[in-house]
């Protein structure tokens, strides 16, 4: 068992290395340039909207990049590794199949954490000198006016001060996470059965795009009374267990939109994203233990 | 548990009726990669595997790692089932034209596959510097193995491959793509391998390679064997005798041709040995090599 985590650590370690060495965090550079524009383009809206400028860009460029790494980079680890013949040399020693599939698999997921926690500091870095300016600000325009002046520009550093340091978008980069850990998990499963990375980026966009389709089809078809035909049940039933509702991420946006998410939400949405990651392995573990090399 | 069937433990590797088929679905037939092998490497011999580009060597070799299933048959190494994790712990692999991380440095390539025999701190570490000198790759540790020749890359392939100190190398065509030194340099390690004791089956088509090195061969062709034997039985033609003499004169040599069909010789011809091309090209290279050696060096105007 120790044994066995040691050899999966080797193996996460590896992949992490590579991605790193492969200069995979220049994206980061990208990332900084959206969150500054995005954080003082729009300096003559509402204080309310500045911030959510601020937060939806970068919170959406954090997910598009994380999309890209955890598609492209996934769909890669395991034709990479056949191609240059690397997995022959690692499953030639006392490595068993799924030790290989679930440290390749921890590998990704560090480095979507890396990059994740990288920009959420620019993120923070970037909220936090506006925060500075804005207040600043108020503070030079408050200097010698009257007292309804004072108390507004004392309103507006209260509000500046919630916006900025709204504990809430630790929940959105969390369920992002959680997000790219899912579409990592399903590009690693059809990956164990494509025979290219072409197909395996196909496939599991398109499965992303049938997640977020999934409950709307469900709620249409379900809720239309005894005209729904069986067919179309066990459809969809089959569906829901084979696709994961990736409608459930949506809260992403209502937390930005300023909505009240309570914590018991995102958990229940963290055991989801658990209890479909454990599915997708064991079934790329049955897969990939099956498959021909 | 032990009936007659029961593999032998004393066997590096013992192979019974292994097929490998491949159906080809929309050719509506059916490849036979590999056809009812039968196959036993004696524990510390080194065994050449023979054939040409197709005949099963690599499929075979790929079965005993469990990276193909075989479709019929069975295999032990050591008396291990060869899909037991059991088995690979006691093998060494160099597949064929291997490339590893090229991100990796010769260290941390063999760090990486250290850690996956499960191997750690000053164990690793000195077994790491000691195969860096058994391959000579000093020059190539702090390189990143994207810059590696390819002899440089059979050779940290064969450090791999010896990591976990097996008993047992399977080496597939160790020497293809490799200049004639370095593929000198490979067959002497091979040498050297057996010499500690290990048991080494390598694949190859030059036929010159194996002859050196391997004590026995089993030649293939279209997944099926054909020969297996000593070298030397198989090499050695029995009703012909061969003499060789220095300086023997034109007159001398009509002299013994006439007395060995004289004593009922027949079919005699004489002629002078020949260097292979091989041999006269690493006499020559070499010399030129020691030659430029510092001490050995000869006077030269050059700056």
């Amino acid at each position: 068992m120790f044994e066995s985590l040691f050899r999966i650590r080797a193996i996460a370690r590896n992949t992490l290395t590579e991605a790193l060495r492969q200069k995979v965090l220049n994206i980061l550079l990208l990332f900084g340039v959206i969150a500054i524009v995005s954080g003082f383009l729009f300096a003559n809206f509402t204080l309310a909207e500045q911030f959510k400028f601020l937060k939806d860009f970068s919170i959406g460029a954090m997910s598009v990049f994380g999309l890209l790494i955890a598609l492209m980079g996934t769909a890669q680890l395991l034709p990479n590794e056949i191609e240059n013949r690397t997995i022959y040399t690692i499953l030639a020693k006392p490595v068993r199949r799924s030790e290989f599939l679930i440290g390749k698999y921890c590998g990704m997921l560090a480095l979507l954490a890396t990059t994740m926690l990288l920009m959420s500091i620019v993120f923070v870095g970037v909220i936090l000198t506006k925060e500075r300016l804005m207040i600043n600000a108020e503070l030079r325009d408050a200097q010698g006016a009257n007292a309804e002046m004072q108390a507004m520009a004392n309103e507006n550093i209260k509000q500046i001060h919630k916006e900025a340091r709204d504990p809430r978008l630790i929940q959105a980069i969390v369920l992002t996470y959680a997000k790219l850990a899912v579409v990592a998990g399903l590009a690693l499963l059809i990956s164990t059965f494509a025979t290219s990375a072409i197909f395996t980026v196909a496939t599991t966009f398109m499965v992303y795009i049938i997640g977020h389709l999934e409950s709307v089809a469900r709620a249409a078809w379900l809720t239309g009374g005894s005209e729904v035909n069986f067919a179309a049940k066990i459809f969809l039933g089959v569906l829901s267990f084979l696709v994961p509702d990736m409608n459930i991420y949506n809260v992403i946006d209502e937390i930005i939109a300023g909505s009240a998410v309570p914590w018991s939400h995102t958990l229940n949405v963290l055991s989801y994203t658990g209890i479909f990651l454990l599915i997708l392995m064991s079934v790329a573990i049955l897969i990939f233990n099956e498959r021909e090399l | 548990m032990s009936t007659p069937d029961s593999p032998k433990t004393d066997l590096a590797v013992e192979i019974r009726s292994l097929t490998k088929r491949y159906a080809l679905p929309w050719k509506r037939k059916v490849l036979v990669a590999v056809d009812q092998l039968n196959l036993t490497v004696r524990r510390g011999e080194v065994f050449g595997l023979l054939g040409p580009n197709g005949s099963g060597k690599s499929t075979t070799l790929k079965m005993l790692l469990s990276l193909i299933k075989p479709s019929e048959g069975e295999a032990w190494i050591f008396g291990q089932p060869v899909d037991t994790i059991e088995a690979r712990r006691t093998v060494g692999f160099l597949p064929e034209n291997p490339y590893f991380y090229k991100f990796l440095n010769g260290d941390e390539t063999l760090r990486f596959y250290g850690g996956l025999a499960g191997m750690q701190g000053i164990a690793l570490d000195n077994k790491i510097e000691e195969l860096i000198k058994l391959v000579g790759l000093e020059n190539g540790r702090d390189r990143p193995l994207s810059a590696y020749s390819k002899g440089m890359l059979q050779r940290i392939g064969l450090a791999q491959a010896l990591i976990h100190d097996p008993e047992l190398l399977f080496l597939d065509e160790p020497t293809a793509g490799v200049d004639p030194i370095g593929s000198r340099e490979i067959r002497d390690l091979i040498v050297r391998l057996r010499d500690m004791g290990k048991t080494v089956v390598f694949s190859s088509h030059l036929l010159e390679q194996v002859q050196e090195v391997a004590d026995r061969v089993a030649i293939m062709s279209l997944g099926k064997k054909m020969v297996e034997g000593s070298l030397n039985d198989l090499l050695t033609v029995q009703d012909r005798t061969q003499f060789i003499a220095q300086d023997l004169s034109p007159a001398a040599q009509e002299e013994v041709r006439q007395l060995i069909e004289q004593r009922g010789g027949r079919n005699v011809s004489v002629s002078s040995p020949k260097l292979s091309l091989e041999q006269l090209f690493l006499k020559t290279v070499e010399y030129e090599r020691a030659a430029q050696k510092p001490g050995v060096a000869k006077p030269t105007n050059e700056r």
